[in-house]
């Protein structure tokens, strides 16, 4: 049961953490510097998840094992809805987004979403790089809890 | 037992590769580097055939007059390769697969030490020690 | 790709031009295929009689036969030969008992040859003969007796003999023929010979067709001839015991399946083969008959391998030949001549790989995973070893012994027998001095052969599969192993070249161990060929912080790349061969005594893109931009990775702008050696800084160097282009380290790791992360910026169409004086043209009055300004659209400032000062013209000679209040204004927002106009902001249009302002005519409440063209108010475009009447 709140309350000491030692006037960098946090977690988390996992057949494939067992080992839910263009953008919603439910629900502090959602951004990133799939990752929020990251893949 | 027991990064460059005491150090190299192009090849036709390889372990990668190579490759692109003494027909497929699971296992215990940064250079104990079990000759 | 391209290439290359190696003599060697075992067994008939010589008709059947054997063509053998040639004799006796025969070996070296080449299966013989021949008898005899003289050459064996008749006439149809027929059997009878083997040639048309049909025949008759051989020695198996003749097992098997192959029953001769392979197993194998039995064991497995692949079963051949290699590959043999061993495993392999590549040729697929490469690779490495073992094994062997235990090894009686014990078949040797001196000789001959012209060839072989089959890897090892076999074969500039070509792709994919060993044989190669060059980027390389070699080795190499760069030959690399050593110092004294006068050859540059050197560099500016009056400061970071101290002779960068790059350098004095000799010391040249080269391992040293930027390059971007190291004396000799873009070598293009600043774990104290470094090579110069202050004062927002007034106040903030001030208003650039079109700027009100002004005005002229001083320029803008426009200004000026530090460094900037504002152009007023009839109706019709009015409604919108100065109507010729004198009604008001004035002119149609729509004019108003002084502008406004219309008849009314109640009032109606003929009109007075009234209630009357008739009504009030007159109603028959609500719309309908005032009732 505790180990449930650890991560979500570590995640709160973190991003309060990085403000504080990021100047004010530097906004982007604390989210930078989040996102560049989640995208470690996510490289070695994968490796441990998928350590089971059979071999992914798609990109689709590796969308949705995120989808599911990436977001139930760290959110102990699965994403509600992915869609996707078939050109290399994926929308995946999470309709109560773990990270978001104890804030607010409405509109009440929209702008402090941002650096709520710069490590799961982060986290998806990571752990798709270390798939092999090269990514932006942007989340996006109407109304809390719910939320939309946006993964856009980048080919080259 | 084995012979050679080698990790490759995602990126191809070796993190990791442990030899039986031998002279020729070298040619176990050569022969782990050489068997990228089969392990590149195996698993870039993943999802092209029907019959999918949709398993981690990559099976025997090719004989040679004196070893059997077989690989190993993680969703996340790292390969294991595990070489073997041709003349050492005793070992069966599923012992390889299981020196395989058992390697993967030390690698991503070995991926959650602190001080290790993804991409360096293996350089753990216990790491150590798991292939030091794979290599000791019966 | 290109790369790849280029390494395929050399590797193409060398393997043709490789010359024949120069083996010591033509040696069947160990495995070795002779011809006879390779060529596809095909039946052999001879044909005689054909004097191909002299007779053209014989010429052309011997060519129909011999040439252009297409595959579709029976597979035979063709040769000529005189009647009476002499056949290899037959044993006179065929054996009838086997019991005291003891073989000597297990296949005779001349037999299939014999069988190929020298036994036909078929005798022809060709004989002139037609059916119509005079001397039919005697030739019958001639060609009898030829035939008994092929019948005796032939010696008994079972060869089949035939006859072709050549003729020169046509062949009658079958049985048509008697002569024929009876002279045939007597032929046949003649010669004793069947019926079938008699044939006919014709010589006429179609020879070739004939000839297909004859060969057709005999290849029939070889066959059987074949398939009795194979059964006749068949049949000897009977007599055969296992004990002492598991030998000719092995002959037999092997000549039945070679008969079957001869006759083409492919399938039989595989199963031949087989059994024959599997008797030669079960022989006892020890050291004497070893080879014999490979040797046949190669045979028979070639053998069956080709069949195979030839039956499309391309698995067996594979698992045959697995099998086959490890059956023998333990039995080596004799230890002495191991290297034979290996040479036949090797020849093995390249057989299988020559054989699977055949069959791909003919349309076989091959995987990655099994190709012909494999099979050259490993017999490639077998050749290695071969090599390995001939080095340890004949050493001994320095001269051939006498007498040679080897003659005749070329003349063997039996496949793989030794030369000195043929036909031998005991376990010992029967002499062992014998033995020991033939061995001895194999060892000697074995030690003369060069074999890395058997190994390269091989390599190069597998190189071309590998890459077929896209393991480029593989390919890659392959040309390192090539690479070192050009080494061991003393090609060292191959090698080199070759080495050369592969470090790429190992450095790109991080294999350092592998990079490292190969550098270290390109460097013993670089040495023995004394490139100065290479030798040094190799260097360089191997002291890197990638390189594996051991400490003590690199501080060996970094000792020789010092001496090399002094001008000073190295010590010799460990393990050269001694005679290219002593060939290599020779090379390096020859190039170091004497330092070349050409520039190009001393100092050398060498890309640090291309390798991972012991040295890296990060050169980077401090900053993203500088402005024109700073100094542009770059840091150049240096990082040593070899052994021992290391000192560098100049550092130099250079920009994309070169002029700086003299600013950019910095001298080292010190000589690289500290040896003695301190006197060559170089003076730095006047703009080189001197410093200290002298980077401690791993220490960061930081050199910075700064630069007043040029005027010019304002407003560019500055690159750096490269840093150069030089590493040597200039003068002497001097390796150039050029880093492009400031930094990266081949590993941190490459490397995930080293673009990644974080490190795990705990800093250490002190510790400069060599990885937070940041190359930067970009930067901007900027304008030095501008210390003026620009204040605009103005009202906004702009009216539409007005003066608009804007004071620029330019203050000097500067220390120091400006020149050269200059200023440019007006509309920003890139707006819509509409908007361009409708801005006009001025300094000067009134020429905005006069005429098109342009948009923006530039370089107004404001010269010199001292320090803290002001100016203000009126400036003046017209906007005759409404909207919003961006307004820009700019002061340019120059100004003399000191960068940096250092008197002198003055430099004049350039300085610009903008401003711009959003001007919204707003109305000044809202004018609304109505026109109304006399009643202040609105109308949207006139008529001629009615008058109607204009109104004008000014509203004032504008924030600021506007004083009308005057207005105008401006009129068509249509109408005109009533009033003789117009004046305006609204001059000198001001309005205040939303305040209004209003205008009304009554104005009258001119009579005989057209009708229609008809346009009034225009409507002018002269205004400006009623607080400032500025010129008034005149807005023109178009004034409505209106219908005018022509009517038949026209009414018009005369009453009396007001009535009283109970007194009569006149009312006077007037109906004129307006058309030009008369008019009959019926008008109705319709009855009131409110009135009586006296008059025609109802009258008739016609009206002359222009005339007028008048109607009189005395009315007589009944109610005050104001009440509502009778209605007069008009209908005119003859005019039908007259309606009757006109007469309404014309006449008052009402009238004010007042009631009967009391008082003034009893005044009365």
């Amino acid at each position: 049961m505790a180990d449930d709140f650890i991560f979500d309350f570590l995640h709160m000491e973190i991003v309060n953490f990085v403000q504080r030692t990021t100047s004010p006037d530097d906004k982007d960098k604390v989210i930078s510097k989040l996102e560049q946090m989640g995208y470690r977690v996510g490289q070695s988390l994968i490796e441990k998840f998928t350590r089971e996992s059979p071999r992914f057949s798609s990109e689709l494939d590796i969308i949705k094992f995120v989808c599911k067992d990436l977001w139930n080992g760290v959110y102990k839910k699965q994403v509600d809805n992915l869609r996707t263009n078939h050109q290399g953008v994926y929308v995946l919603q999470d309709n109560k987004f773990r990270l978001l439910t104890q804030m607010s629900s409405g509109k009440q502090y929209m702008e402090a979403a941002p650096q709520y959602l710069a490590f799961p951004c982060g986290l998806i990133r990571g752990g798709l790089a270390n798939l092999g799939v090269n990514c932006v990752v942007t989340a996006e929020v109407s109304t809390m809890p719910a939320c939309k990251f946006q993964v856009m893949i980048q080919r080259t | 037992m084995a012979v050679c027991v080698a990790v490759i990064a995602k990126e191809n460059y070796p993190l990791y590769i442990r030899t039986i005491p031998t002279e020729n150090e070298l040619k176990f190299h050569y022969t782990v580097h050489t068997c990228l192009d089969v392990i590149e090849e195996k698993v870039s036709s993943v999802g092209k055939s029907s019959n999918d390889l949709r398993e981690l372990y990559l099976g025997l990668l090719y004989p040679t007059e004196d070893y059997k190579v077989y690989g190993y490759v993680t969703n996340t692109k790292v390969k294991f390769v595990i070489v073997v003494e041709s003349s050492n027909t005793q070992m069966r497929d599923n012992e390889i697969r299981n020196m395989f699971k058992t390697l993967h296992n030390a690698y991503v215990d070995m991926l959650c030490n602190p001080f290790y940064t993804p991409g360096e250079n293996v350089k753990s104990k216990a790491f150590d020690n798991t292939v030091n079990q794979m290599m000791i000759q019966d | 790709m290109d790369e790849q391209e280029d390494v395929a290439a050399v590797a193409a290359a060398v393997q043709p031009t490789s010359p024949p190696p120069p083996i010591g003599r033509p040696s069947p060697g160990p495995g070795n295929l002779s011809a006879a075992i390779t060529t596809r067994p095909v039946g052999l008939v001879v044909l005689t009689g054909l004097d191909v010589t002299y007779n053209a008709i014989h010429r052309a059947i011997w060519d129909s036969f011999s040439a252009n054997r297409r595959p579709d063509r029976v597979p035979l053998n063709f040769k000529t030969l005189p009647a009476d040639h002499e056949y290899p004799k037959c044993r006179s006796k065929q054996r009838t008992s086997y019991e005291w025969y003891i073989p000597k070996g297990i296949l005779k070296t001349s037999w299939m040859k014999k069988h190929q080449e020298d036994i036909p299966g078929l005798v022809v013989v060709f004989y002139d003969l037609d059916w119509d021949e005079q001397q039919w008898k005697e030739k019958q005899m001639e060609c009898a007796t030829r035939v008994e003289v092929v019948r005796t050459s032939l010696h008994g064996r079972g060869s089949k003999v035939a006859v072709v008749l050549i003729q020169k006439n046509a062949p009658l149809p079958p049985g048509e023929d008697v002569v024929a027929a009876e002279r045939a059997a007597a032929l046949c009878a003649a010669c004793e010979l069947s019926a079938k083997s008699l044939f006919v040639l014709p010589c006429v048309d179609h020879l070739l067709g004939y000839t297909i049909r004859l060969e057709n025949a005999f290849y029939e008759l070889t066959q059987a001839y074949y398939h009795g051989e194979a059964r006749r020695v068949k049949a000897h198996k009977e007599f055969l015991n296992k004990t002492t003749h598991q030998l000719l097992f092995v002959r037999h098997a092997f000549k039945v399946g070679f008969f079957n192959e001869l006759k083409q029953d492919t399938h039989n001769a595989l199963k031949q083969y087989k059994a024959s392979y599997v008797h030669l197993t079960e022989i006892r194998a020890h050291d004497t008959n070893m080879l014999e039995i490979k040797s046949i064991a190669g045979f028979l497995n070639y053998k069956i391998c080709r069949l195979c692949f030839f039956h499309n079963s391309p698995l067996d051949a594979i698992s045959q030949f697995r099998k086959h290699v490890d059956l023998f590959k333990n039995k080596i043999g004799c230890a002495e001549l191991a290297f034979e061993h290996s040479a036949w495993m090797s020849k093995q392999f390249s057989i299988f790989g020559d054989l699977f590549d055949d069959a791909i040729k003919l349309g076989l697929t091959a995987i990655m995973t099994q190709h012909p490469g494999f099979y050259y690779q490993q017999a490639a490495n077998h050749a290695i070893a071969r090599k390995q073992l001939c080095r340890g094994l004949c050493l001994a062997a320095t001269s051939m012994p006498s007498p040679d235990p080897l003659e005749g090894m070329h003349h063997l009686e039996f496949w793989g027998q030794r030369p000195w014990r043929q036909g031998h078949q005991s376990i010992d040797p029967p002499d062992p001095q014998k033995e020991k001196e033939g061995i001895l000789a194999l060892q000697y001959l074995e030690s003369t052969v060069d074999h890395s012209w058997i190994i390269i060839p091989l390599l190069s072989s597998a190189v071309a599969q590998f890459k077929k089959y896209k393991s480029a890897r593989m390919k890659r090892y392959l040309m390192v192993q090539m690479g070192e076999e050009y080494y061991h074969a003393k090609d060292y500039s191959k090698a080199l070249t070759l080495l050369g070509r592969v470090t790429w792709d190992y450095r790109l994919e991080r294999w350092w161990q592998l990079l490292t060993s190969i550098l270290v044989t390109s460097l013993r190669c670089a040495y023995l060929v004394a490139s100065v060059e290479e030798y040094v980027t190799i260097s360089l390389e191997l002291l890197g912080r990638y390189s594996q070699s051991p400490p003590d080795e690199k501080t060996r190499v970094q000792m020789n790349l010092v001496r090399v760069l002094s001008n000073n030959p190295p010590e010799p690399e460990h393990g050269c061969a001694t005679d290219a050593v002593e060939k290599a110092k020779l090379l390096w004294k020859n190039k170091t005594g004497n330092p070349s006068q050409d520039e190009s050859s001393r100092v050398f540059p060498i890309e640090m893109r291309n390798l991972v050197p012991f040295v890296e560099c990060k050169a980077k500016f401090t900053s993203t931009r500088f402005t024109a009056d700073s100094l542009v400061k770059i840091e150049v970071y240096l990082r040593s990775s070899c052994q021992f101290p290391v000192r560098f002779s100049r550092l130099s960068v250079n920009l994309s702008n070169q002029e700086y790059n003299s600013h950019c350098v910095i001298v080292d004095g010190q000589p690289l050696q500290l040896s003695g000799d301190t006197g060559h010391v170089t003076t730095p040249n006047n703009t080189s800084q001197s410093g200290d080269l002298f980077l401690k391992p791993w220490e960061v040293a930081l050199y910075s160097f700064q630069f007043v930027p040029l005027p010019d390059d304002i407003g560019k971007k500055l690159e750096i282009a490269s840093v150069s190291l030089a590493f040597g004396d200039e003068n002497a000799r001097c390796a150039l380290l050029v880093w492009a873009a400031g930094g990266y070598d081949a590993a941190s293009l490459t490397s995930p790791l080293e673009s990644i600043p974080q490190k795990r774990g705990p800093t250490k104290h002190g510790e400069i992360d060599w990885n937070a470094i940041r190359v930067e090579p970009h930067t901007s110069i900027m304008c030095r910026p501008s210390r003026l202050m620009i204040k605009l004062d103005q009202q906004p927002p702009c009216l539409e169409n007005e003066i608009y007034h804007v004071r620029i106040v330019i203050s000097n903030e500067e220390d120091v004086s400006i020149s050269d001030a200059s200023l440019t208003m007006g509309l920003s650039e890139g707006q819509e043209i509409g908007i361009e079109e409708s801005t006009e700027v001025s300094h000067d009100a009134e020429l905005l009055l006069d005429g098109k002004q342009p948009s923006r005005l530039k370089g107004i002229t404001l010269g010199v300004m001292e320090a803290k001083s002001k100016i203000e320029r009126d400036l003046y803008i017209r906007c005759t659209k409404l909207d919003v426009r961006s307004i820009s200004v700019r002061v340019s000026y120059k100004v003399e400032v000191n960068a940096g530090s250092s008197e002198g460094s003055n430099v004049t900037c350039t300085c610009y000062q903008d401003q711009a504002f959003r001007l919204e152009t707003v109305t000044p007023f809202d004018v609304t013209i109505r026109m109304a009839s006399l009643k202040f109706e609105a109308v949207d019709q006139v008529h001629p000679d009615h008058p109607f009015l204009l109104m004008t409604d000014i509203k004032c919108l504008s924030p600021w209040p506007i004083t009308i100065i005057d207005s105008t109507l401006i009129l068509n010729d249509h109408v005109r204004a009533t009033d003789e004198k117009q004046e305006s009604q609204v001059a000198k008001v001001t309005l205040k927002t939303s305040e209004n004035a209003t205008e009304c002119i009554c104005m009258e149609s001119q009579p005989e106009t057209a009708h229609g729509l008809i346009s009034l004019g225009s409507y002018a108003i002269e205004w400006k902001r009623a607080d400032l002084k500025l010129p008034a502008v005149k807005t023109v406004l178009p004034l409505p249009e209106v219908t005018l219309q022509q009517l038949p008849i026209y009414i018009t009314s005369d009453l009396p302002p007001f009535g009283l109640v109970r007194a009569p009032l006149l009312a006077q109606y007037q109906v004129s005519n307006k058309t030009s003929i008369v008019q009959s009109v019926e008008a109705c007075m319709e009855p009131s409440d409110a009135f009586m009234f006296s008059g025609h209630k109802q009258i008739f009357f016609r009206i002359l063209p222009s005339g007028q008739q008048t109607l009189t009504y005395n009315l007589y009030p009944l109610v005050p108010g104001y009440v509502k007159l009778p209605k007069l109603k008009l209908k005119v028959p003859y005019a039908p475009q007259f309606r009757e609500d006109f007469v309404s719309k014309i006449l008052p309908t009402h009238i004010f009447i007042k009631p009967q005032g009391k008082d003034l009732a009893v005044a009365s």
